[in-house]
């Protein structure tokens, strides 16, 4: 059925997600407190604290867990905002063509030139932190992907005869776009939302260390592993090294998915090609 | 008089043509629809016949709104089709097209009974589910399709170009339209079964009170299928007038040419033979329009006349009207007549 | 006695694709005697083209010639090694197909691409090469300003006339025609026609195989027709025979599927049903499930191949005993 490798691939990818909500799951079920401060400062991994605890005592498996929810949740609003502002312009403007089309092209052009994260650290510096406002900060860099990858896939169907037989039967620009070509595009949307949400994650985290995430005492990824970096020096490797480990998987997880989704999809397409 | 559904005046489109990769389009048009004039009544089978590039194709494209006209008028109903109304959901559903291949024009995605009911859908032509398929399954079987339940669930893939075909028509016809343009319905087919989705239209027209736009290549098809007939060249209409007058007995040179071409079984009417050589087989490009009488570069008639003035479609007889300045001529001599007349 | 120049016995070639095999060809034989013309007539999925590819064993990928003989002069196509049937190609059998796009080399010039063909398949120098290609371009009517023209500035009958060319340049013995003027306008389509025929009366020993759906064209060229329906024969015969009194109810109904121009009157049937679905065709003579005449037999045994009536050869019960054939007609026995 699917290729061997990008199989596995997906199985990987989605273990390694499981796992990673898993562990999230486990801290609420449990029902372990993030911000429970204690004396046992900078402890380092033992039984009572597998991961260990940081400058103010509170036990880092609590809080890397804890922060898999909101790195998970505000990578995921970037993604959507990314994806309904980008594939949604990116098919009426390809649709449509003529002028509105080479300016929307150029603009997007022009964002898609820029580093997501760069666009983000401007974008949050002036907007502040916060789940929506983080997400959209993020989102903004990734809508050129989709409106390239939509409007592309628009653009080549848009010249198909039945297209034109379904224009003739009646139906209406808001039916051809939706009904007829997105679906086209959506095995692509897919596989770019999952590797996306990889790339969500390193940005929530790259924003936390620099300071402009989630405020204090939310615990969050890269803005522990950003406090963290100040004890490493003194022997503490834990309270940096846990939090980047949990980026590291959960990227990795949704990175494998993502990349084994978008193979299986291409094997899919090809092979249909191949019937007709 | 005669109830018009069509009536189309001085049609004209136009395509940017550019030369060279790098040149810019500097005016040079391709003149696929150069000033067409005709008129279809109710319930008539109207053919347009000719080769590629004579601007058939085009001509139906542009009465169905698929394609944006350069000059001229197109009338439903005696109502200007402009293009403000041209996307009116009524006169969608009330002209509707047949395409040549059914696999490209029916989107395999979807099944059968997804493209039927997207129509009704559109035009919110039935009311409850049960009425859909009732619908649904009345359609499939005006078109042959003996167990319509099977097909339902089936892609287009699945089924022949026969079938498929008719379930293209079947689309068409779901709507109850007036008008159909039919865009070689046949062409992609086998061969023994054309006959059979000709004749179905031919049914279904009675049946349904339908009027056709039929654009063919093939003569022998248009003469069996339609009632009326033109030929064009170049963008232009030559010769127009009953079928059985205009591909039995054609007039025009090129008509002529035409009919000659057409390879037979009866070894004794083969002839394709003796077709002139100046007739050639190359048609000229349509940005480069031959100047006076576009057909004159190939014509064995042809004079300084025809080079320099374009001759306007006349009446020769009732109801039978051909562009070419030597038409009576022509007629009259059965010795330069290029085929012999056939027996009435 | 004309000699025999391709001689094909029980030739089988199927497709094998990865859910089912299709047998393309399941038992063909048929000769084709020296400057003869044979025209196969077939619809979708009947074979025809299979015949043409097998002979060059040219056959696309997960086709394979299965089984059955094919000789050219008496010798043995199938026994060659590859290097020997390479010399074959072009040299002895060329072959004509409906795209010319494909043919050519889009980069190259027409004239400059002949030359090379010739100069690779005969051993002769660059100007030796250089005249035979002049000599054939006027053999197909096509201007000598035309050898500087790229594949895609020549029309599709120029084209056509180029790859005519392409295939008589080594004089072989054999062309394999394979829809040759089916994408063509019915003008160019008779230009094209009529070089054939005078091709043909040309090279006096030139034989030909002439792949066609259209009977009507395939009528204008060929002595021999070779009727293929399924994978399988159903009848052979004169063209005149063919279409003045044909045997078998498919070749009945076929030649009145073609609407004949001529005539006040225009009558042309249909064939009900479609043509055959090649990975699972039907059972017996395979052209039963469409045959007004068919009867149990018919869907059970396979009819054997006979010859009917002098040069004339049917597979159909009706003409075997106990099958009802009467006065150049048949009636059903039931």
């Amino acid at each position: 059925m699917w290729p061997k490798s990008s199989r596995s691939m997906v199985i990987a990818g989605t273990v390694i997600i499981v796992v990673v909500l898993a562990l999230d799951a486990y801290t609420h079920i449990v029902g372990l407190n993030p911000f429970a401060t204690s004396y046992q400062v900078l402890s380092p991994p033992s039984f009572a604290h597998v991961m260990g605890t940081d400058q103010i005592g509170r036990d880092i498996f609590s809080r890397v867990s804890f922060g898999t929810t909101f790195s998970l949740l505000v990578a995921f609003v970037s993604v959507i905002i990314s994806v309904g502002v980008g594939s949604v312009t990116g098919a009426f403007s390809g649709f449509f063509g003529g002028k509105i089309d080479r300016v929307t092209s150029l603009a997007f052009d022009a964002l898609y030139a820029l580093p997501p994260l760069i666009i983000a650290i401007l974008i949050a510096a002036m907007i502040g932190p916060g789940i929506v406002n983080t997400g959209l900060a993020i989102g903004i860099g990734y809508m050129p992907q989709y409106f390239r990858v939509v409007r592309g896939i628009i653009l080549s169907i848009k010249e198909r005869p039945f297209i034109e037989s379904t224009r003739a039967i009646g139906a209406g620009y808001g039916t051809l776009i939706f009904h007829h070509m997105i679906p086209y595009a959506i095995p692509s949307i897919i596989a770019l939302m999952t590797l996306n949400m990889g790339s969500g994650i390193v940005d929530v985290a790259g924003l936390g260390f620099l300071g402009l995430g989630l405020p204090p005492p939310t615990p969050e990824w890269g803005t522990d592993l950003g406090r963290g970096r100040d004890f490493i020096t003194s022997g503490a490797w834990w309270p940096s090294t846990f939090p980047g480990l949990m980026i590291v998987m959960s990227v990795l997880g949704f990175t494998l998915l993502g990349q084994g989704l978008d193979e299986v999809f291409r094997s899919a397409s090809t092979k249909q090609k191949e019937k007709f | 008089m005669e109830d018009l559904i069509i009536r189309v005046e001085q049609l004209k489109k136009w395509f940017p043509a550019r030369k060279r990769l790098l040149e810019r389009s500097a005016g040079n048009w391709v003149r696929a629809v150069d000033g067409v004039d005709f008129s279809i009544a109710k319930g008539e089978i109207f053919g347009l016949v000719g080769e590629s590039g004579c601007g058939k194709t085009t001509t139906g494209r542009l009465i169905l709104a698929l394609e944006n006209k350069t000059g001229g008028s197109i009338y439903y109903k005696n109502q200007e089709i402009s293009s403000l109304t041209r996307n009116q959901k009524e006169l969608r559903r009330a002209m509707q097209v047949i395409f040549q291949n059914p696999y490209e024009s029916l989107e395999s995605r979807l099944s059968i009974f997804q493209l039927l009911s997207e129509p009704l859908k559109i035009h919110n032509l039935a009311s409850t589910e049960a009425e859909m398929h009732k619908k649904i399954r009345e359609i499939l079987s005006e078109v042959d399709i003996a167990e319509p339940e099977e097909f339902l669930q089936k892609h287009p893939f699945e089924l022949s170009g026969g079938q498929l075909q008719r379930v293209a028509i079947a689309r068409a016809l779901i709507l109850e339209p007036d008008f159909i343009f039919a865009d070689e319905p046949v062409s992609m087919l086998d061969v023994s079964i054309r006959a059979g989705i000709l004749k179905l239209l031919l049914r279904l027209r009675e049946k349904m009170g339908l009027t056709y736009l039929f654009v063919t290549h093939d003569l022998a098809i248009s003469k069996f299928t339609c009632n009326r007939v033109a030929v064009m060249y170049l963008g232009k209409i030559v010769e127009i007038g009953q079928s059985h007058e205009v591909l039995g007995r054609p007039l025009h040179p090129y008509s002529q040419a035409l009919r000659m071409a057409i390879p037979t079984l009866d070894a004794e009417r083969r002839t394709y033979k003796d077709l002139p050589d100046v007739i050639g087989g190359e048609i000229p490009n349509a940005v480069e329009i031959p100047s006076g009488c576009r057909f004159h570069p190939r014509c064995p008639y042809a004079t300084t006349l025809c080079k320099e003035k374009e001759p306007e479609l006349r009446e020769l007889k009732k109801g039978h009207h051909v562009a070419c300045h030597y038409a009576e001529d022509l007629q009259a001599d059965s010795h330069t007549s290029l085929i012999q007349n056939e027996p009435n | 006695m004309t000699e025999s120049l391709l001689k094909v016995s029980d030739l089988r070639s199927y497709y094998y694709l990865p859910s089912f095999i299709v047998k393309a060809i399941d038992s063909v034989s048929f000769e084709i005697a020296k400057a003869e013309a044979l025209g196969i007539i077939g619809e979708s999925g009947s074979g025809k083209s299979t015949i043409g590819w097998s002979v060059l064993r040219a056959l696309p990928n997960p086709g394979r010639i299965v089984n059955g003989d094919i000789r050219l002069d008496g010798r043995s196509l199938l026994a060659l090694d590859r290097e020997e049937m390479r010399k074959i190609r072009w040299k002895e059998i060329a072959m004509v197909t409906q795209s010319a796009m494909s043919s050519f080399d889009p980069l190259m010039r027409i004239g400059d691409q002949i030359v090379e063909a010739i100069s690779v398949h005969e051993d002769i120098p660059q100007e030796g090469a250089m005249e035979r290609a002049k000599e054939i371009f006027k053999e197909v009517s096509l201007e000598s300003s035309r050898f500087k023209s790229y594949p895609h500035e020549l029309s599709g009958g120029m084209r056509q006339r180029a790859m005519i060319a392409m295939a008589l340049i080594c004089n072989p013995k054999l062309v394999i025609a394979d829809e040759p003027t089916t994408a063509l306008d019915v003008i160019v389509q008779a230009q094209i026609l009529k070089l054939m025929d005078n091709l043909k009366s040309n090279l006096k020993s030139l034989s030909i195989m002439f792949i066609s759906h259209d009977l009507s064209v395939v009528a204008g060229i060929s002595d021999k027709i070779l009727v293929v329906y399924g994978g399988k024969m159903m009848e052979y015969g004169t063209t005149n025979e063919i279409i003045k009194n044909p045997l078998h109810p498919y070749t009945i109904d076929f030649v009145n599927a073609f609407p004949n121009i001529d005539g006040a009157r225009m009558s042309f049937e249909s064939i009900p049903g479609d043509p055959p679905d090649m990975r699972n065709p039907p059972t017996g003579c395979v052209f039963h499930p469409r045959c007004k005449y068919a009867w149990t037999k018919c869907k059970e045994v396979t009819p054997t191949w006979k010859e009917t009536e002098k040069g004339h050869f049917v597979a159909c019960h009706l003409h075997e005993a106990g099958g009802a054939w009467e006065h150049g007609r048949p009636h059903h026995t039931r």
